[in-house]
């Protein structure tokens, strides 16, 4: 049975800029039960979608038929569509923490929902809620019910988001995003409950992701978009094995995962931009398989055999067509080894030893870290939000002071130096950061900002800088003649490039990536990632690699140190600790990191299960 | 730096937004009037003959010595010692807006300077600096004013030293905050690392970003200063007569009940100084909508994302 079905949608949403045209000529449908998946780089219009479905794009111009229980949505008033909201369609967004009221407790916002739209009393309605909690797995409901938003950790928030988003039954429920705030392994529990739920309940589950292959482990069917337009459509595992639009196989291929080597086949290019309307193919600036027509004229959409759709002009499905983009073998470049750049000793940092409120103990963030970086190699450290992996590169970067241990450089402490001493030690060291929004001035030019190590440390000046900077844009590949921009007119690739030319300016022999890549889409991302590697080869670099992602680290780091709680669980060359893992935690975050991994080896039965421990 | 300059993004988008912002022109439009007026009072004594200090028996005065209503040749009338009303407003507005905006200038810079020190030293220093803010906030302002009178005599570079002491906690307090959150991001972190001093971050990485709430509070801060003048001139602690100012020809149609024949002498001064505040306060607000990041945040996102390449 069929819950909703999207015919031909056009949204137009107008701005100051003019009209971006968020989607174009969209259909699907979703079945009951069905979990249905909807992939795409940021600005594809997913979100746009999931949001003009809900009726939440009230300046829009929406074209087409949105059929929901065979009602035309589109069509209904504002209080119809609010008496819809909540009751038969129910949407999750991406941040468990800012949807929350943070004035209620859970049991009250859960008790709120329900009654706004069925005539219970509240004691119904608290058992209701009591009930529901205790199917997305929160431990205690009777007890946690009466607890505030902020007693929850970050999955156990998003537990109670879906449990406030079922707790009407609702036909269908429209996941944003659902897991993206989350940590790798957190994410795989929220997906395996809203799969259970959507068994049990019946519910139809739309999934709005950026993660291809998230979706393959569980979507029936799965929808690609990009800048606005359904490339691919069909079920989820073909899309996924046998993607038959190269939009599709060239993110499949830009994501590292185990047979990646060397460097990594990257989409070309930037994503149009949305204001212009699209003539011919929207994806024919970066297609590797272009033609002439692609660019004149609309492309048809291509049925085949396995029940995928594609938008394209290709008569055969792309992964057969084009050649699989075979990743060029890397010459193994073997650096000397036992040239130690970087050692960190048994580094602890302890917060709040005088604190206000005298609480003798303070909180332990680093729990003595030891760690060696060989000249030339990369070192990559992986490990959840919270588990010290950021204060760790900051303390090897000199930015923050450890409360004991010692950090030598090449050799020399930077521990307790003096200011001139310290200021020389940052040709040495630099870092790039995890935001490239934040991690630049807005209200300062690229020239400038890239030339701040030489202002800073004084080592050019007038037109030698500005030469340099320019040399160090062309190195990441920057136009140098955007010297002169603000960093609001880039792409977040770009601007990671910025940051990258910024670390480089000083001739620095170690880099600290800090979450490089975690801010950008998976095919810019495979574009920063191949900068990194080649800017390695070519300079002699050593790399502290961090990241939440096991897959980008893997991908990246010839050596791997595992962190939990400020601590190193387990440390190794990459491909052994891949092959065989010691830690538990170890096991569950590769099982969380890699679809195949988990389908192998990894039980998902045991997640669950370690939900409700954490739920104690 | 190369002149050549690709701006268009944000001090466009801000002109835009301005201008689209009715009551903001109106303001502006206003505003501008009267600061030509202030420059040219002395063109406007001119035209009309009439200097701000001159007395009219003969034109200015009916012969029972009652001032004149607003006529051809007194614009807006005289008052009760044959003065014109209009050529005395004008230069009222120049004392006005003369003390309004360089106090509220002074009065920004330290406010920033002190916010900016104590926000991104913190610790003792703003804490320090945080009482002293208190201080100044907790001292009465026209008893203050009174005795100082009293002991140096009123005067011009008084009234504004006074002005400007009590309204730059205001400025401060808002920097401070700004600067909190501004010194925790990921640029200021940059900076550090590639060896920045203090004074290099706080004037190349933190100041450029406050340019919004400097450029908002100060203007939002003159009509203060011009009530607070008017304020001390209607009580006779700021400008000597007969040099004029708005609170001072208030003060003179209130002394003598002269208003309750000549109503021209309180509704002209009293407009002037109502619209003069309005304006400033409007076109405050208007700024702050056109460059504040804050109050057009999600709208701007959602028109920047799908165009936002990423």
């Amino acid at each position: 049975m069929t819950v909703l079905s999207v015919r031909n949608l056009n949204i137009d949403i107008p701005t100051g800029d003019g009209d971006v045209h968020a989607a174009r000529d969209v259909s699907f449908e979703v079945g009951a039960q069905e979990l249905f998946g909807i992939a795409g780089e940021s600005g594809s219009g997913k979100s746009v979608l999931s949001q003009a479905i809900m009726g939440l794009l009230p300046s829009a111009r929406i074209r087409g038929e949105i059929l929901f229980e065979g009602r035309d949505l589109l069509k209904l008033s504002p209080r119809q569509m609010q008496h819809l909201r909540g009751d038969r369609i129910a949407m999750i967004s991406q941040d468990p923490l800012s949807s929350l009221h943070p004035f209620y407790t859970i049991g009250q916002q859960i008790i709120e929902a329900i009654r706004t739209h069925r005539k219970v009393s509240s004691r119904d309605a608290l058992a209701e809620a009591i009930d529901v909690l205790g199917r997305v797995g929160i431990y205690e409901p009777d007890k946690r019910v009466h607890d505030y938003p902020h007693q929850f950790s970050g999955g156990q928030r998003q537990r109670v988001m879906i449990a406030m988003a079922i707790a009407l039954r609702p036909a269908l429920l429209i996941a944003d995003e659902p897991t993206t705030a989350l940590d790798v392994t957190v994410q795989a529990q929220i997906i395996a409950l809203l799969n259970e739920m959507r068994r049990e309940l019946g519910t139809a589950i739309i999934m709005v992701t950026h993660d291809l292959e998230l979706l393959s482990s569980v979507a029936d069917h799965a929808m690609v978009m990009y800048a606005g337009n359904r490339m691919e459509f069909g079920p989820g595992d073909a899309v996924l094995k046998a993607p038959s639009h190269p939009y599709t196989l060239g993110l499949l291929q830009s994501s590292p995962n185990q047979e990646t080597k060397g460097a990594l086949h990257s989409i070309a290019g930037q994503p149009p931009s949305l204001l212009i309307e699209q003539k011919g193919c929207a994806f024919a600036d970066r297609c590797p398989a272009v033609m002439d027509v692609c660019r004149n004229q609309r492309p048809p959409i291509r049925q085949f055999e396995d029940g995928t759709h594609s938008l394209c002009w290709l008569e055969e499905k792309a992964s057969k067509a084009l050649t699989p983009a075979q990743a060029t073998p890397e010459q193994t470049y073997t650096p000397d080894t036992s040239d130690i750049v970087v050692s960190a000793s048994d580094v602890r940092l302890t917060y709040g030893g005088r604190s206000l409120f005298l609480r003798s103990s303070g909180v332990e963030v680093l729990k003595g870290v030891s760690l060696e970086l060989a000249r030339g190699t990369t070192l990559g450290i992986v490990g959840e939000s919270g588990c010290g992996k950021s204060t760790l590169a900051r303390i090897i970067a000199g930015l923050l002071p450890p409360s004991a241990g010692d950090v030598a450089i090449e050799g020399k402490s930077i521990i307790d130096l003096d200011r001139a001493e310290w200021v020389e030690t940052r040709k040495r060291v630099q870092m790039v950061f995890q935001d490239p929004f934040g991690s630049l001035n807005p209200k300062r030019r690229v020239g400038s900002i890239i030339g701040d190590p030489f202002r800073i440390q004084n080592v050019a000046k007038g037109d030698d800088r500005r030469n340099r900077v320019r040399e160090l844009m062309e190195l990441v590949g920057l136009n140098p003649e955007h010297y002169n921009r603000f960093p609001s007119e880039f792409s977040g690739g770009q601007r990671q490039r910025i940051g990258i030319a910024r670390a480089l300016a000083l001739n620095p022999s170690i880099i600290i990536f800090d979450e490089p890549v975690s801010a950008l889409d998976v095919s810019i991302q495979a574009q920063i990632l191949n900068l990194i590697a080649k800017l390695q080869r070519d300079l002699g670099l050593s790399y502290l690699f961090i990241s939440h992602d096991l897959a980008v680290v893997r991908h990246v780091s010839a050596q791997i140190i595992v962190m939990k709680d400020g601590q190193v669980v387990e440390r190794g060359a990459t491909q052994e600790l891949y092959n065989d893992p010691q830690h538990p935690y170890t096991r569950e975050l590769l099982a969380a990191a890699d679809p195949n991994y988990r389908n192998v080896g990894g039980a998902p039965g045991s997640m669950i299960s370690e939900g409700t421990v954490h739920g104690a | 730096m190369a002149p050549e300059i690709k701006q268009r993004s944000s001090f466009d988008l801000t002109m835009r937004r301005l201008l689209a912002d009715r009551a903001g022109l109106v303001s502006l439009t206003f505003i501008v009037i009267l600061v030509v007026m202030a420059i040219g009072a002395d063109g406007i004594a001119a035209l009309t003959g009439h200097s701000a200090i001159a007395q009219f028996r003969d034109t200015g005065l009916t012969p029972t010595g009652l001032p004149v209503p607003p006529s051809g040749e007194f614009l807006f009338g005289t008052d009760q010692i044959g003065r014109d009303l209009f050529v005395r407003l004008a230069y009222g507005a120049r004392i006005s807006l003369a003390i309004g905006m360089v106090a509220s200038l002074l009065a920004a810079a330290i406010g920033v300077t002190i916010g900016l020190v104590a926000g991104y030293f913190g610790g003792w220093v703003d804490a320090v600096l945080g009482r002293v803010m208190d201080l100044v906030m907790s001292i009465p302002v026209l008893l203050c004013m009174l005795s100082l009178v009293a002991v140096f005599g009123p005067s011009v570079s008084l009234s504004l030293s006074v002005i400007v002491f009590f309204s730059w906690t205001t400025m401060g307090r808002v920097i401070r905050g700004q600067v909190l959150s501004l010194k925790e991001r990921e640029f200021v972190l940059a900076s550090r690392s590639m060896g920045a001093g203090h004074f290099s971050i706080m004037f190349t990485d933190i100041l450029p970003n406050l340019g919004a709430p400097i450029i908002i509070y100060t203007t939002m801060m003159v009509p203060t200063s011009i009530i607070f003048e008017a304020t001390l001139s209607f009580l006779g602690l700021g400008i000597v007569p007969p040099a004029p100012s708005w609170g001072g020809m208030l003060a003179e149609a209130a002394n003598n009940s002269i208003y309750m024949f000549a109503w021209w002498l309180v509704l002209f001064p009293g407009l002037a100084l109502l619209l003069t505040t309005l304006s400033f306060n409007i076109l405050g607000d208007a700024l702050r909508d056109a460059l504040d990041p804050a109050n057009k945040g999600p709208k701007a996102a959602k028109a920047k994302k799908p165009a936002g390449v990423a």
